[in-house]
């Protein structure tokens, strides 16, 4: 679902040309090229454009619509060129498969931000370095876990009775947030919905703006 | 208020669990790993905080009322319970307004307690504006829950258009016998000479005057015009708003009529205001410091309505009796001619101000002589009921057109 480059009509539509230009727009398309890039020792260069070209296509589909879903499509299609540089890897450690995680969150972080300079957004630093940090600690815990996964995997050790209790919990995470959703979703005619950037009807004139009315 | 999660939940959550189960069930490490940042994520976001929220304490104007042109600040305080990562504030504002630097920003905030974001405003155009809404979207650090708010701003800002300051008034045909400015046929203790004569008996004998009795020889008294008070009612055409930019026939109308109700308050009239678009506005002659306020006000919220198929006729049995009425009016509509017409014939004096902007000089030569041939019938067909009407050139001050106002009316109530 697309969303307008400009909320109200006094100001000009942002053009995509300035969108494209904004920091975190800037970072996505050079990560974009760089991952894609990434496979060139291995499949040669033709493959290697095309992986390209239908990357850069798709980010930049997600910065210009302001979508999540193509926003997730592109960072997801970037891991076809990780998978394929972490399984021609020679040494194929867990720990990569983190790091492809942590890069996931934080490409779809970075088109997060660009949808927030949408619509001539400010975005302050504070906002950013939040987002670092965040993507830092997650980074930092998930090496040291994968780490340990790896570790562990070596050993003769029976991890199912960790594993199992996660993953049901986890399911049941996802189930109770199935019923939160199920519970506070509306109607899909209901007019209360609201996507970001769209203009939202004005309250009707009243007393306070017309004296006759009073 | 409404609380989402995000699409980051659903993605956390799906591929958390899928790598978990992927992992167990293949006996692969590296699927696992894979899903270990997502899994993460949610258990950090978790154990942080949940949907965090700020209440909109105020969303206040720096004023409320400027001039077309000014700049003011929307000054929003937020109430920040605890430390908020994500804070995404997006104003709408009405057509009559622009941001000066920009209506949506993005913050964070790390202390809790009261803070501050303005939002700087350029007022563009006249009349009732208001930033209509302000969208508070907030997000915990993961992304994963959202709330989302929408803030009706109720404080409107009154946009003026420049107005001017009228000196010279209409004659009015018919006064009352109240006080005011206006000089009146009648005879009595006014401050304009209007006749020397003998003295005759009845005369108070204040009135005559000793200096040119004695230069007479005879007791001369001299008798003043009396000065009295009028009601005036100021036709608005709001029917239609022609033109390009805020440069438009309802702007010169509201223009106009500011500056007409103004000069007539000061001279003690009592003034009313009738404005006929798709409905009819009306306000009831009255006089007075706060009747301009409730005029000026009622003028800036004039707005031009859809209609669908002809106006209605409307009767004009409010109007007091011996009202003078001031239409400001391009008289594109035939309605607008009609009431005016209809005015004109239960005896009101009527007197249409014309904005009349010259055509833009790249129309062609037969284009301006049809606008001004149609200008000329329709003057025409007014004058023949008795209506007179002034064009004015609204890049042009007003006071001129008064001026013509105060003369052609003379010339044409001789003529009657």
């Amino acid at each position: 679902m697309s969303e307008p480059h400009s909320q109200n009509p006094g100001e000009k539509e942002m053009r995509t040309r300035d969108l494209l230009v904004t920091p975190p727009a800037a970072l996505a398309l050079a990560a974009t090229t760089l991952v894609c890039m990434g496979g060139l020792p291995f499949i040669g260069l033709a493959g290697s454009l095309v992986i390209l070209v239908i990357g850069l296509a798709l980010t930049f589909m997600a910065i210009s619509s302001g979508s999540h879903f193509a926003a997730v499509l592109a960072t997801a299609y970037l891991m076809l060129p990780i998978a394929l540089m972490l399984e021609s890897a020679t040494d194929q450690s867990p720990v990569g498969w983190a790091v492809a995680g942590v890069f996931f969150l934080g490409f779809l972080s970075c088109l997060q931000l660009t949808f927030a300079t949408r619509r001539f957004g400010r975005v302050s630093d504070t906002v950013v370095a939040n987002e670092l940090a965040g993507l830092g600690v997650l980074g930092f815990a998930s090496v040291v876990l994968a780490v340990l996964v790896s570790s562990l995997n070596a050993t003769t050790l029976d991890l199912n009775w960790l594993l199992v209790p996660l993953t049901i919990g986890l399911l049941l995470v996802g189930g109770a947030g199935l019923a939160v959703a199920a519970a506070s979703r509306t109607g899909e005619h209901d007019k209360r919905r609201w996507k970001p950037g769209e203009r939202m009807i004005p309250p009707a004139i009243g007393a306070e703006d017309d004296p006759l009315l009073r | 208020m409404s609380r989402h999660l995000t699409y980051r939940f659903w993605l956390c959550v799906t591929t958390a669990s899928c790598g978990l189960v992927g992992g167990v069930a293949l006996g692969e490490p590296a699927v696992l790993a894979f899903g270990l940042p997502f899994l993460l994520a949610l258990l950090l976001s978790m154990a942080e905080e949940w949907w965090p929220s700020v209440t909109v304490n105020s969303a206040e104007p720096s004023t409320v009322r400027a001039v077309e042109g000014d700049i003011v600040k929307l000054v929003v305080e937020l109430d920040v319970p605890a430390r908020t990562p994500y804070v995404d504030l997006e104003l709408q504002v009405s057509a009559a307004m622009e941001s000066t630097d920009s209506l949506h920003r993005v913050t964070s905030f790390t202390t809790a307690g009261r803070h501050t974001e303005t939002f700087s405003l350029r007022l563009v155009r006249w009349g009732v504006a208001r930033p209509d809404w302000l969208t508070v979207v907030t997000r915990d650090r993961f992304g994963m829950t959202e709330v989302v708010q929408h803030v009706l701003l109720p404080t409107p800002i009154r946009v003026h258009p420049h107005t001017e300051r009228l000196i010279r008034m209409a004659p009015l045909a018919r006064t009352n016998p109240a006080v005011g400015d206006h000089r009146s046929r009648r005879r009595g203790s006014g401050t304009e000479l209007a006749e020397v004569r003998p003295f005759r008996p009845g005369d108070p004998l204040r009135s005559v005057h000793p200096r040119l009795s004695a230069r007479r020889g005879m007791p001369m008294v001299t008798e003043r015009h009396v000065e009295e008070s009028s009601d005036v009612v100021i036709y608005v055409d709001s029917v239609q708003d022609i033109g390009e930019d805020i440069e438009t026939t309802l702007r010169w109308t509201v223009t106009a009529s500011t500056a007409l109700a103004k000069r007539h308050l000061r001279s003690m009239d009592r003034v009313g205001i009738l404005d006929r678009g798709a409905g009819v506005r009306w306000l009831e002659p009255s006089l007075g410091r706060r009747s301009l306020h409730t005029i000026v006000d009622a003028l800036l919220a004039t707005t031009v309505l859809p209609t669908a198929g002809r106006l209605p006729a409307i009767s004009f049995g409010a109007i007091p009796a011996g009202a003078t009425i001031f239409a400001v009016s391009p008289l594109l509509s035939v309605v607008v001619r009609n009431d005016l017409a209809t005015l004109r014939r239960r005896g009101h004096e009527v007197v249409v101000i014309r904005p009349d902007a010259l055509p833009p000089a790249d129309v062609s030569y037969k284009a301006q002589r049809i606008f001004r041939v149609q200008n000329e019938i329709k003057r025409r067909e007014l004058a023949d009921v008795g209506i007179f009407v002034v064009p004015w050139d609204p890049a042009e001050p007003l006071e001129p057109a008064i001026r013509r106002v105060a003369a052609g009316m003379g010339r044409m109530r001789a003529g009657r």
